[in-house]
């Protein structure tokens, strides 16, 4: 408990600098531990037969830690050098501030490959218009209207509420007809149905998207759709300072349509680790669905909880200063 | 103290019946004559506050009632003498030790498989609390309410009167959840959007409409953890016979009851019962305590509707988006 709460802590506490992290990759700390993740289940591990719920269903029900690092995409041969002295990624500067946490579960370590596994390439299949306009985002990252969502406090949709960062866990819950996902993340949560029934009408927009899903033997398959447009797919980890769109292996300044169709697959490998694959379409930005593949949650101890993450509440300031923008003084109607 | 019980053997004695009934006190009739048009029947709360659950000095309520106290008038010892005025002390104390009045459940509806009540479902409040927790008149865009409170009465301190008043003042710029910050326990059961229950053998997780809010309320016996604050403080329940029973502590300083102003302090500690008395209806019940801001603990309850619209679905109301779209068209400016 102590250990959590002085993660709580430097939560609360260091907000500001939590929110400028969004996407980093965690803080280093002690106890890496070896774990050997790839992209591809083995066979080995898609055999794996997981514990059953009251009423049947394969049980993912459990508290969970966020995934390895791992680049989202693979490196392209962008003549982009970063200048000398400039930031590499946040991540590095700011993990002096958490305090190396003895009792901290292992983290498995970095992966090599990146976490687009189709196309083969390991890139993004951007059409160039859209190749075009995510470097104009990318470009304007001190503007309010382009700023990374996320860094907005507005939903993480998905897959990106999947990806690694250090500061998100998770809580799955399963009731008979029901797969419930709570993201600590600023308090994130979606239903996801398993009796078949359709979305909801397609007038209708939500950060998180709108959610089904089915058993297909072990493995969850959600589909969903109705997403907001304010978001972006994925993007975690730091982009180092002043990285071209063109240069990043991050994902970050994925924007999507509204057309934006996401398809995922969590299978349990073994007790402690469920594997995230999620296949994206939108044919009005990409050229082909692409998908990527990961262990994105790892169970988490015994003790864990989930902390209120209140993320807009603490983040006028940081939004001031990264856009010059005061969006603390903007009122909205009450809604009574 | 010492007094009362003596005149409380005293009271027994020339009642010559146990006392234990709050109509066989002398201090009854006193009342009835002389109380109850302003402070309800039983010390329940009229026109005037609520005297039950009673928690005065017998000497402040000499005070008071010779004196007079805001609306309340000075009352003489023609029409009340002292030694009336320390029965009627005596009659409130025996109804305020009476075991509280919450029924034993008539309705004894659907248990999930560990045997507690099944709140599953999307339930949603239909009142006013959400503009005013006091009984109100319309006012531009707010419909008129009779108010939610007991007695209809939030037991402020006299500098907490001041500081509602001014809230109230300002409540169209410094109401918290138009700057989009989490609403606050109880403030988010009856903000105007349904809220869904979900339950567990170990944990009853609600989830909300407004703003993405989450409570995890743990029900497996865990305590609340090591201080420190939140907006929606940190809920721990159990299981009472029909009643789920919820303990949230661990408050910031930053919500309001309601846009009229109604604040607490990080003292803040909320209790609420969720009573099911129907397939369709959930009684809520609160019962507010902040020693830094109330004189005593206070009492708002209504009910719950459960939302039966054939596969209703939790939306968005994703109010940082309407922030972010304010500051887009209005440049950040103040409304």
């Amino acid at each position: 408990m102590n250990s959590r709460f002085a993660r709580c802590v430097t939560i609360g506490t260091m907000l500001s600098l939590t929110v400028l992290l969004a996407g980093l990759t965690p803080p280093t700390v002690a106890g890496f531990v070896e774990i050997v993740t790839t992209g591809e289940k083995s066979n080995q591990e898609a055999s794996y037969v997981p514990p059953r719920t009251e009423w049947g269903d394969p049980d993912l029900r459990g508290h969970y830690l966020p995934g390895a690092s791992q680049a989202m995409e693979r490196k392209t041969n962008t003549t982009w050098r970063q200048p000398e002295g400039s930031n590499r990624g946040q991540g590095a500067a700011f993990s002096r501030f958490f305090e190396p946490d003895p009792d901290a579960p292992p983290r498995p370590i970095r992966v090599n490959t990146p976490m687009v596994i189709d196309p083969p390439n390991g890139r993004i299949p951007f059409q160039p218009w859209a190749v075009e306009q995510r470097a104009e985002i990318m470009a304007r990252q001190n503007e309010l209207e382009h700023l990374d969502p996320r860094v907005k406090c507005l939903p993480s949709a998905l897959p990106r509420a999947h990806l690694p960062v250090g500061y998100n866990t998770y809580q799955i819950l399963q009731i008979p007809g029901y797969v419930v996902m709570l993201y600590e993340w600023n308090h994130l949560y979606r239903y996801i149905p398993l009796d078949g029934r359709p979305h909801v009408n397609g007038t209708i927009r939500l950060g998180m998207g709108d959610s089904r899903g089915h058993w297909e033997g072990d493995t969850l398959v959600v589909d969903v759709t109705n997403f907001s447009e304010n978001t972006w797919i994925v993007g975690h980890g730091a982009p180092p300072e002043g990285a071209p769109a063109s240069a990043l292996t991050t994902g970050h300044g994925v924007f999507h349509s509204d057309a934006l169709h996401v398809i995922e697959r969590f299978t349990m490998t073994n007790i402690d680790t469920i594997h995230y694959e999620a296949t994206i379409e939108d044919p009005k930005i990409f050229t082909q669905p692409w998908t990527i593949a990961f262990d994105a949650l790892r169970r988490a101890p015994a003790n864990h909880m989930l902390f209120e993450y209140a993320c807009h509440e603490g983040n006028g300031r940081n939004v001031s200063l990264m856009t010059g923008t005061d969006i603390q003084t903007a009122l909205v109607d009450a809604p009574e | 103290m010492f007094v009362m019980r003596v005149l409380l053997a005293i009271c027994i004695l020339l009642a010559g019946v146990p006392a234990a009934e709050g109509q066989e006190h002398l201090g009854a009739a006193s009342y009835q004559r002389v109380c109850q048009l302003c402070h309800g029947a039983e010390g329940r709360g009229d026109i005037a506050p609520a005297l039950v659950p009673f928690g005065f000095d017998t000497e402040y309520v000499l005070a008071v009632v010779r004196e007079g106290y805001s609306q309340m008038p000075p009352i003489s010892r023609r029409e009340l003498s002292d030694d009336e005025v320390r029965q009627v002390v005596v009659y409130l104390e025996s109804l305020s030790s009476r075991p509280p009045s919450t029924p034993t459940p008539l309705y004894d509806g659907p248990r999930t498989a560990e045997g507690q009540p099944d709140l599953n479902g999307i339930w949603q409040v239909l009142s006013t609390a959400s503009w005013d927790l006091l009984a109100h008149n319309a006012r531009d865009g707010v419909p008129a309410g009779l108010g939610v409170v007991d007695g209809n009465e939030i037991p402020y301190q006299p500098w907490a009167v001041t500081k509602q008043q001014e809230n109230y003042a300002s409540r169209m710029t410094e109401d918290p959840v138009r700057k989009c910050y989490l609403p606050g326990v109880p403030r988010i059961t009856y903000m105007p959007f349904p809220f869904r229950i979900l339950q567990t053998p170990d944990h009853v997780v609600m989830t909300y409409e407004f703003a993405h809010t989450v409570r995890i309320i743990y029900t497996d016996g865990s305590p609340h953890p090591l201080p420190n604050d939140f907006w929606m403080g940190d809920s721990r329940g159990r299981w009472e016979e029909g009643s789920l029973i919820v303990d949230t502590t661990h408050f910031n300083d930053q919500t309001w009851f309601d846009a009229a102003g109604n604040f607490h302090s990080d003292a803040l500690h909320v209790v609420e019962r969720y009573t099911p008395t129907s397939p369709y209806h959930i009684d809520y019940e609160v019962t507010i305590e902040d020693p830094n801001v109330f004189t005593r603990p206070w009492t708002m309850r209504m009910p719950l509707y459960k939302r039966l619209e054939k596969d209703l679905q939790l939306l968005d109301y994703d109010c940082v988006d309407f922030i972010l779209q304010s500051v887009a068209t209005q440049g950040g400016a103040t409304r």
